[in-house]
């Protein structure tokens, strides 16, 4: 019983880190160090820069070619499990009578999670290294499906009726961290030795991605701000959806397809992140209802930050 | 050779990246503001804290024995360099930083990296010793006289200047972290963690600062200025020298002053940068005398390598 104490504790430990370096970036914007044009800044430079050489100096210290041969059920995993939730959420738009304006909205909180800015940071300060590279598989999942079904779901709120495969929504897919992946696994793949002073810039770069991401966080709650919080219909199905529907279903599927412990683990937190910081992007440009989504947001994160200790404690009894 | 083509090529490779998110647009030249802030303040109170909690008592007790002499070199460089300074007629708002360019060397990205490299792991105590020192009198004597460079310096009384001198981030810091180091306290893991993912980002966070600098003076930035040939002098050649007379008059061991020699020898500390730039300093002077302490490291590394084999 001491060993599942000493989990949790330590749990509450890393989330009370992931929380403090939130909590920084949110004072930094308060301070005013950080102008308006922060939150785009530190977006760029994360996404641009600092996440893309984590993922490349974790793909290179962590893939093996042996590893790159069993991504394909690691990746069915979470890629059915997602489809699945959108399923599931369009039944329950349906039942609860979710507003027009704001179906396509609720039911990709509903299915997708933030794998990159918290996702990230918290597999990395939870699971160690190791744990990067099922976030990774899960990352893809989340990303495709995200700028193909969830945007046109979005974008049929606006009263837009785009296709799956819009091409300005293809284009969105094409990111520094898919480049870095696939470069990193490149070069793993061909067994290029790469030369020590540049493993190691790249490896000082993307250790600064895990704090900085939190910084990012941390802004973006400054913007949205706690003040206009107040129920809104669908957001306890939100809620449920992300922290007990979503892990539950994952944990279904990846039983089947008998994954190990590990990347389960991984996949669950990953699935139960808050929702996606692109959802009200993605609502603000089509017109759907993008207060809906950054209300959700910062309920998601804070609950987010309660429910990680529970599942990391309930991890002990797998 | 090699060893110092590599960490030259890694810091390049760092300003680089600073300066490649401003070719991108990502970021523009008043963000170094920013990014300096959140290091002086945030990231490098956390590097030293992680760095020195866990050293043990009687490893602290035993580097400890190189301290006075860093400590009495570091104050006759800042003091050389000031009267140097002076000599060379620097304009006034150039004295500070200058005089703190020749006491301070860059110990945390290259000094210890370098250090044990070339004589092992069992010098990172005495390499870290020598870094606090540096911190010390950066945080102490230097940022008083870069304020002063920056003209923040009008109305002084003694309680204020005082408490201007030890209300500083990094200093308190290294005040708190010593004596818990000696009480060999359990800390949480979630200061010990925070701690090490902040205080990770130090370094190279420095590094992008200097690289968006550099953006923002462009062409400019590898103009030769006055002073800076005294800097590379004083860094490679004076500070070294100082270190061993001072190490073989205070009979310290061999290794002691082998690391102590390689770490004062190192390039401008990176940290003089942040604080130049975070109080309004000539910080643009300090980013180029950086820029060619960094190159001129690869001709002093062989050599002092050369001469490690005669002490």
């Amino acid at each position: 019983m001491s060993s599942s104490v000493d989990v949790i504790l330590r749990a509450i430990q890393a989330v009370l880190v992931i929380f403090i370096m939130i909590a920084l970036g949110y004072y930094f914007r308060h301070k005013k160090w950080f102008k308006e044009d922060g939150t785009q800044l530190l977006t760029k430079i994360c996404t641009g820069l600092l996440i893309p050489s984590m993922l490349f100096s974790n793909i290179l210290s962590t893939l093996t070619p042996d590893l790159v041969k069993s991504a394909g059920i690691a990746l069915l995993v979470p890629f059915f499990s997602i489809i699945i939730m959108f399923m599931l959420s369009s039944l329950i738009a349906r039942i609860i009578k979710i507003p027009k304006n704001r179906i396509g909205v609720f039911q990709t909180m509903f299915s997708t999670s933030n794998s990159v800015l918290i996702g990230f940071p918290v597999t990395r300060i939870l699971f160690g290294e190791i744990g990067m590279l099922p976030a990774m598989y899960y990352y893809l999942c989340n990303t495709v499906l995200f700028w193909t079904v969830g945007s046109y779901l979005i974008q049929r709120d606006g009263g837009r009726s785009g296709s799956f495969f819009a091409k300005e929504n293809m284009k969105k897919l094409i990111t520094p961290q898919l480049g870095a992946m696939l470069v990193g696994m490149l070069v793993v793949v061909t067994g290029l030795a790469l030369p020590n002073f540049l493993k190691t810039s790249i490896d000082y770069i993307g250790n600064t991605s895990t704090p900085f991401s939190l910084f990012l966080c941390g802004l973006i709650l400054y913007r949205i701000g706690f003040k206009g919080i107040r129920y809104e219909k669908g957001m306890g199905w939100i809620i449920a959806a992300r922290f007990i529907i979503a892990p539950t279903v994952l944990l279904l599927i990846g039983r089947l397809f008998q994954l190990d412990n590990l990347t389960l683990q991984v996949f669950i937190i990953q699935m139960s992140m808050p929702v996606m910081t692109q959802t009200y992007v993605q609502a603000e440009k089509c017109g759907a209802d993008s207060n809906f989504a950054t209300v959700c947001f910062s309920v998601t994160s804070i609950a987010s930050l309660l429910f990680t200790p529970l599942y990391m404690f309930l991890f002990t009894f797998m | 050779m090699l060893l110092a083509a590599e960490s030259v090529l890694m810091i390049f490779l760092q300003v680089l990246a600073g300066y490649f998110i401003c070719t991108r647009k990502w970021c523009k030249g008043e963000h170094s503001a920013v990014f300096s802030k959140i290091s002086f303040y945030v990231l490098i109170p956390c590097l030293i804290f992680y760095q020195l909690v866990n050293l043990s008592p009687e490893v602290l007790k035993e580097a400890a024995v190189i301290i006075p002499a860093i400590l009495i070199v570091s104050l006759v460089m800042f003091t050389l360099g000031y009267l140097a300074a002076l000599f060379l007629r620097l304009p006034v708002n150039r004295r500070g930083v200058f005089a703190s360019m020749l006491m301070t060397s860059n110990c945390a990205m290259v000094g210890i990296p370098v250090s044990t490299m070339l004589l092992g792991d069992n010098v990172t105590p005495y390499a870290m010793a020598v870094f606090a020192v540096q911190l010390f009198v950066l945080f102490t004597v230097g940022i008083y006289f870069i304020q002063k460079d920056a003209g923040q310096r009008e109305k002084t009384g003694t309680l204020k200047t005082i408490r201007r001198i030890f209300l500083q981030p990094p200093l308190i810091a290294i005040l708190v972290t010593v004596p818990l180091a000696f009480l060999k306290l359990d800390l949480p893991v979630v200061i010990t963690d925070t701690a090490r993912y902040l205080g990770n980002c130090a370094s190279p966070i420095s590094l992008i600062v200097a690289g968006i600098i550099l953006y923002k003076m462009g062409k400019r930035g590898f103009v030769y200025e006055k002073g800076i040939i005294a800097v590379i002098i004083g860094r490679f050649v004076i500070a070294p020298l100082l270190v061993w007379g001072l190490g073989l008059l205070f009979g310290l061991p061999s290794l002691a002053i082998k690391v102590s020699m390689l770490v004062t020898g190192m390039p401008v500390m990176s940290n003089t940068l942040v604080v130049a730039e975070s109080n309004g300093a000539d910080s643009a002077y300090v980013t180029k005398a950086m820029a060619y302490s960094i190159f001129a490291m690869l001709i002093f590394i062989p050599v002092y390598q050369q001469l490690f084999q005669w002490i």
